[in-house]
């Protein structure tokens, strides 16, 4: 038989190759997965930064006009107006909203990580009507000295290593899977691109 | 092999897409036309674009000609097709009010104003068939063309506002005789096919589900709530068909244009059990709305009568709580022809797994059954003998 | 379909926006062990019923790297498996294969195959009854209050009357189970035999109901627990000396057909309802 499928676009294939990726990630919190080199690099953030590129291109493979987004740097909610909320605005038809109405939130720095404790997590009805969060880290290991984690995806426990992260981190990140089934899924994605998935059900010790 | 009957799939299907194709044709007749279809079997396509949520009269055609006149089929490939379509924009609300009537009637009021239009309507045809139809030609064709001439001149179009009536239910609501609308009319829709339905549902999504449902499945859930199994009171307030204009804002000056017009059916329906949704408020009717694409009054009216009892039982008011009809999950769930002739239609399919397992699972209930009726049997006997006098 | 066709369509037929919104559900899905996740799943141009969910799941999630089985019963030439397969690579160009072994996606109605699933590879099930609660509470809007409040004491008292009147469980195929001790889930019309192969897996499952609307998820390493009673143990179908006629197998789930004599009339066989697993274990690949 002929073969007459269209082949993906460059678009599409990044996107399908990212989202087995995520998903990978959020199957096995723990195993860390690479995401792929992104198409373009966005602009830069307010203090100047360059924000992760990884974390950006992953993100805007999952919104749309169906969704809300938000993102903050330095601790603080970005605006509509800044350039890298309107590239993200123009290339996806999401729009920027409030942080506690966001299906999608990206964290530029850890410095950011407090900001967690203000996303939606669900109701016990709608579980997943909650945030999805990226947060970009420096470095991510496994196995590593930081965190250990068990739950649904683990065999048994497995270490990761996240160096020089601030002992704020793993607070926020509690505080926001209190109360199961509510929550916020969580995507660690360091400077190589290395990604780690931390869903609501994983928990997380300090080594 | 030779162990499982169902397997050489690939081969089976292209034969069997073959001898349909054959089948449609083995009677050696002229193949019909898309403008045939559309034209003669005027019902059929609307039906099929209606419960196919697509307007495409053409299309439709195609369709009830691929689905050999099965109506739910046809309407399934219009869907289907709809699926892959891109949304360009979405149109301006369009209003009944500016529908160019072919027909409107009203059943609450013997005269209203702008007065009643039979219009092409089949209600009061003695339904005897028509030999004559059997054999008609071009003359026949040519012949009703120049008597549709006549009646129209005989009708006396105004030239202005051709087909443009007041509403019925303007009046009623200016009379302040109805409830207001359940929901924010001025709130973006509900789309289902772009979320996720979860229950309690917008009105919206309630009227874009019951819009695209199967007709049979609305007129046999309205009757019901009419005839014992609830407490609809439905008076017809208006219905309408004809054409209506299609509107886009332009992308530029967001300015209306008109992008075309549409055939459609539109019904109002007033419930006579007076709302107490708010009980302050003093008693007014309920108004049920319907609407289908082309020609479709017993979907509109099904509809109108449904929407009407559903918004009866969310108010929690004096009716409705009675009757599977006024149960919207119920309604809303089971009343897609699309949706439930193919699920009705998949065990068809291979099921000799489960069955399988049913079958160790009866073993086992039929082998304790046996133990109990053992046990009960002794136990019988063995009291039988103990009573017995020594 | 002529070749031309298929140009009309994107790559895996449906569009990017109807991807990602099934993408979306996935994750969160993943997130939310056994939870039934909504999701609007688009009209497709196979009946409802017939694996639209687990079709929308499979194409929502391939890549042009994959390997794709799909089987049906367990069998890869069944009719329906054929034709989801045919639709799937018509438009994607996949490679497809019998072997589940060679396979990184497998989508499948009503079983799980015989060999041990790898982390490499995710298995989409095709979903027709979302909710095992249907038994007992057939509204939604009151079945997903209990689900939230983990409120499953109806449904142990539904199981614990079947006991009663038959000695048994007498739920045959997807037979409910706890999700990592917190949802209750449909394990989709698999048989029991399959039912702990779900639980701490190395693969991910993915469950798909187009009709139903609904996509949940039981990830790897994910305790699955059947209800069963002390007294009343979760039992599966296998019964002791079970033999495959064609493979001789012992350790599969068996389904029964008619085979023909050579000289008319006939009898009544077992044999593997996997059978790319019986095949190769014919052919010594296995």
């Amino acid at each position: 038989m002929t073969q007459t499928a269209p082949p993906p676009t460059p678009q599409e294939a990044f996107s399908s190759r990212t989202f087995r990726l995520l998903l990978d990630a959020l199957a096995r919190p723990g195993t860390l997965q690479r995401l792929p080199e992104p198409l373009a690099p966005p602009p830069a953030l307010p203090n100047a930064t360059m924000p992760n590129p990884y974390a950006v291109a992953a993100c805007l493979t999952l919104i749309d006009q169906e969704t809300g987004f938000a993102h903050a740097c330095s601790g603080a909610w970005l605006a509509p107006d800044q350039p890298l909320s309107r590239w993200m605005a123009l290339r996806t038809n999401a729009r920027l909203c409030p942080p506690s109405l966001a299906d999608y939130v990206i964290l530029h720095d850890a410095a950011s990580a407090p900001l967690l404790t203000e996303l939606k997590q669900g109701s016990l009805t709608f579980p997943e009507r909650s945030a999805t969060a990226f947060l970009c880290i420096a470095e991510l290991s496994s196995p590593g000295a930081t965190w250990n984690l068990r739950g649904p995806g683990i065999n048994g426990t497995l270490t990761v290593g996240l160096p020089g992260v601030s002992a704020t981190l793993l607070p926020a990140i509690l505080a926001t899977r209190a109360h199961f089934p509510l929550g916020v899924d969580l995507f660690c994605v360091d400077r190589s691109g290395l990604c780690l998935g931390l869903p609501r059900t994983t928990m997380i010790g300090e080594v | 092999m030779g162990y499982i009957a169902a397997r050489g799939g690939s081969e089976a299907i292209l034969r069997a897409e073959e001898l349909v194709h054959c089948l449609r044709l083995s009677g050696g007749s002229t193949p019909l036309l898309l403008p045939q279809i559309r034209d003669q079997l005027r019902h059929a396509v609307s039906r099929a674009m209606h419960e196919g949520a697509l307007y495409a009269p053409l299309l439709a055609a195609l369709a009830v000609k691929q689905a050999e006149g099965d109506s739910i089929e046809a309407s399934f490939l219009l869907r289907a097709y709809r699926t892959t379509l891109s949304r360009v924009m979405a149109t301006l609300p369009a209003s009944g009010r500016e529908m160019a009537c072919l027909r409107r009637i009203s059943a609450s009021f013997k005269d209203i104003p702008g007065g009643q239009m039979l219009g092409p309507a089949q209600d009061y045809q003695v339904r005897l068939l028509q030999p004559l139809l059997a054999q008609e030609d071009d003359q026949d064709v040519a012949r009703a063309l120049a008597r549709y001439q006549e009646l129209v001149e005989l009708g006396q179009p105004r030239p202005t506002a051709v087909g443009h009536f007041p509403k019925v239910a303007d009046y009623l609501r200016a009379e302040q005789l109805l409830v207001p609308p359940p929901d924010d009319p001025l709130e973006e829709p509900f789309d289902l096919t772009r979320q996720a339905l979860s229950f309690p549902a917008p009105r919206s999504a309630r009227l874009q589900a019951l819009a695209q449902s199967d007709t049979g499945s609305l007129m046999t859930f309205a009757y019901s709530s009419v005839r014992g199994y609830g407490d609809a009171h439905p008076t017809l307030a208006e219905l309408r068909y004809g054409y209506l204009p299609i509107r886009v804002a332009h992308p530029l000056t967001g300015l209306p244009v008109t992008i075309g017009e549409i055939e459609a059916t539109e019904c109002e329906i007033i419930s006579k059990a007076h709302s107490v949704a708010q009980s302050d408020a003093p008693p007014r009717f309920n108004l049920g709305y319907g609407f289908t694409f082309g020609q479709g009054e017993v979907k509109a009216m099904s509809m109108a009568i449904l929407d009407s009892v559903l918004s009866q039982a969310r108010a929690g008011s004096l009716s409705g709580e009675s009757g599977p009809a006024a149960n919207e999950e119920f309604v809303l769930l089971h009343s897609d022809g699309i949706e439930a002739s193919g699920f009705t239609a998949h065990y068809k399919l291979p099921h000799y797994v489960t069955f399988e397992a049913d079958l160790r699972v009866l073993e086992r209930a039929r082998d304790h059954h046996a133990a109990t009726q053992e046990r009960r049997l002794s136990r019988l006997v063995a009291q039988t003998t103990t009573e017995e006098p020594s | 379909m002529s070749q031309s066709d298929e140009q009309l369509y994107t790559f895996g037929l449906i569009d990017e926006d109807a991807k990602r919104e099934i993408r979306r559900s996935l994750l969160k899905a993943v997130a939310l062990p056994g939870h039934q996740v909504p999701f609007a799943s688009r009209d497709m141009p196979i009946a409802r019923g017939w694996g639209t969910g687990g079709l929308q799941i499979t194409l929502a999630i391939i890549t042009p790297t994959d390997t794709l089985k799909v089987i049906d019963q367990g069998d890869d030439a069944s009719v329906n498996a054929v034709n989801l397969r045919r639709l799937i690579t018509r438009t994607t160009g996949v490679a497809t294969t019998v072997d589940t072994k060679a396979a990184t996606l497998i989508q499948s109605r009503h079983r799980i195959p015989e060999e041990r699933l790898r982390s490499d590879q995710i298995l989409v099930l095709q979903v027709p009854m979302v909710d095992p609660l249907r038994w007992v509470e057939p509204n939604l809007e009151r079945a997903t209050v209990m689900h939230g409040e983990a409120d499953y004491a109806r449904m142990w008292v539904y199981m614990y009357e079947s006991v009663v009147k038959a000695g048994d469980l007498r739920i045959a195929s997807q037979y409910p189970v706890i999700v990592n001790s917190r949802y209750m889930m449909d394990t989709t019309p698999i048989p029991r035999w399959d039912v702990m192969r779900l639980h701490m897996a190395e693969t991910l499952f993915l469950f798909g109901a187009g009709r139903e609307k609904r996509i949940y998820a039981v990830p790897p390493y994910t305790p699955v627990a059947p209800l069963e009673f002390e007294d009343y143990p979760f039992r599966t179908e296998y019964q002791p000396g079970q033999r495959c006629a064609r493979c001789g197998a012992e350790e599969s789930f068996l389904t029964s057909h008619f085979v023909p004599g050579p000289h008319g009339g006939g009898a009544w066989v077992a044999s593997c309802s996997d059978t790319s697993y019986c095949d190769q274990r014919l052919t010594g690949q296995g």
